[in-house]
């Protein structure tokens, strides 16, 4: 403590105490602007280091408390969208285990009654091709569900290289051609040629799979499923059209949603997780494109994706 | 004693393979299959069709829900036995249908031990009461 010339009691009874009581009051609000008045008078030179570091500790100490102020507001929030993500979690893993649910009951008493029961020869034929296809479906939902939740968790990556829409879908429509065929379907092309384009080649193989298969899907026998790629102003433009029932209006909605099932049901009895096009639809978006449908009940469905040149 | 009587039930399910487990499963228990539907809508036309003893309704279908399906059939025969199909996750569902006066339910996700069981449970009741019809001819 350095030696006092004045004793800052004399000081203060000067007029002093009111300045320091305002002094500290300012200091409480963050303004500091009277500690010069404050080591101004007189006997205050002896004290005013001590002051001075007491000031200069409430300062510190008030910014700290408003930086943790600040922090505060933005935890809440976080906290919101934590307990939000949460909730979509549970959600999806609720369906999901109930979509999980039936195959493996399925699976599980058929094996049992083959191991168990006098099964005629039909019969066991019928059981061991169901689990078969049982077990496809599962992996594939698995699968979709942990695109879904990598897509949705925002964690994930497009590995964009050039690639060729035209060649990609080629390929893809070649592929399911074939499935098609089986279900009396005829698939037709369009492909314009078109300009090479960063993409991910990967997934959008993904999209375009969806697509094709969910029209060859919700075909009947008998119609056409007519797929095009060309350039259109500054984007890529290809579309899926089919001749199917069409999507009533009230289900447009919910269309790219998370395990949505609509009413409508595929033509030949096959499978759906209701994930397809809400992961194509992340998919197209990432890639700062669009997908629309255009629809109506008995006219079919044309589902159109863009993809910009430039991005 | 009355002959050994085969009651004749329809599974209604819009899972194809549960349908195929099921109708296996019925089938080695002791019954008749005179139909499947996968949907509500195409169930209340098969049972109005067949008039079948047994009816193995799941509650989550599309185009009509199970509920639904049940009023209905209920509706042209008071008397239908019919077992509703469920999985945990409908618990809640069931359990409002059972203050609405369901009877009979199966837990599908249940082991394969407790599921014949139970259908064997419902399949003698079926038979006693078709063995009483009988009696009042």
């Amino acid at each position: 403590m350095a030696k006092k010339k004045t004793p800052p009691k004399k000081a203060l009874e000067d007029g002093g105490e009111a300045l320091l009581a305002q002094t500290v009051q300012n200091i409480a609000r963050g303004d500091f602007s009277s500690l010069e008045d404050l080591y101004a008078l007189p006997g205050m030179d002896g004290v005013a280091p001590e002051v001075a570091d007491l000031a200069e500790s409430m300062g510190l100490i008030l910014v700290k408390l408003e930086a943790r102020e600040f922090h505060l507001e933005n935890a809440a929030e976080v906290e919101e969208r934590l307990k939000a993500l949460n909730k979509l979690k549970d959600k999806h893993l609720g369906i999901a285990a109930h979509d999980l649910r039936n195959p493996i009951s399925t699976i599980r008493g058929m094996s049992h009654m083959l191991v168990e029961s006098e099964l005629d020869d039909d019969t066991r034929r019928s059981f061991l091709e169901s689990i078969n296809a049982v077990s496809e479906q599962m992996l594939i939902l698995v699968d979709d569900l942990l695109d879904v939740s990598v897509i949705e968790s925002g964690k994930f990556d497009l590995t964009q290289i050039p690639g060729n829409l035209s060649t990609l879908i080629h390929e893809r429509a070649e592929l399911m051609a074939i499935n098609a065929k089986d279900k009396d379907i005829t698939l037709t092309t369009a492909l314009d040629e078109v300009p090479d384009l960063p993409i991910d080649v990967d997934r959008m193989r993904h999209v375009i799979d969806n697509l094709l298969s969910n029209a060859v899907k919700f075909s009947p026998s008998g119609t056409t499923v007519h797929v095009s790629c060309e350039q259109k102003d500054d984007g890529l433009v290809f579309s899926v059209a089919d001749q199917g029932p069409g999507i009533p209006q009230k289900d447009m909605d919910k269309l790219f949603g998370v395990f949505q099932k609509l009413d409508i049901q595929p033509t030949a009895g096959e499978k759906s997780t209701g994930l397809g096009l809400s992961i194509a639809k992340r998919i197209v978006d990432a890639h700062g494109g669009s997908i629309l449908v255009e629809s109506a009940v008995g006219k079919g469905s044309t589902f159109t994706v863009t993809i910009p040149i430039e991005r | 004693m009355n002959a050994e009587v085969k009651p004749r039930v329809i599974v209604i399910d819009d899972e194809h393979e549960v349908r195929t487990w099921l109708k296996g499963l019925l089938t080695t228990l002791g019954c008749e299959i005179v139909g499947e539907a996968e949907n509500g809508r195409e169930g209340l036309e098969l049972f109005m069709k067949e008039r079948p003893d047994l009816v193995l309704l799941d509650l989550m279908m599309p185009v009509m829900t199970g509920a639904e399906t049940r009023k209905f059939i209920l509706g042209e025969d008071p008397d239908a036995h019919i077992v509703l199909l469920t999985s945990v996750t409908d618990e809640k569902v069931v359990m409002a249908e059972f203050f609405a006066g369901v009877e009979y339910y199966l837990r599908k996700d249940r082991s394969p031990d407790e599921i014949k069981a139970a259908l064997q449970e419902n399949i003698e009741k079926v038979k006693s009461n078709l063995g009483k019809s009988r009696d009042n001819e």
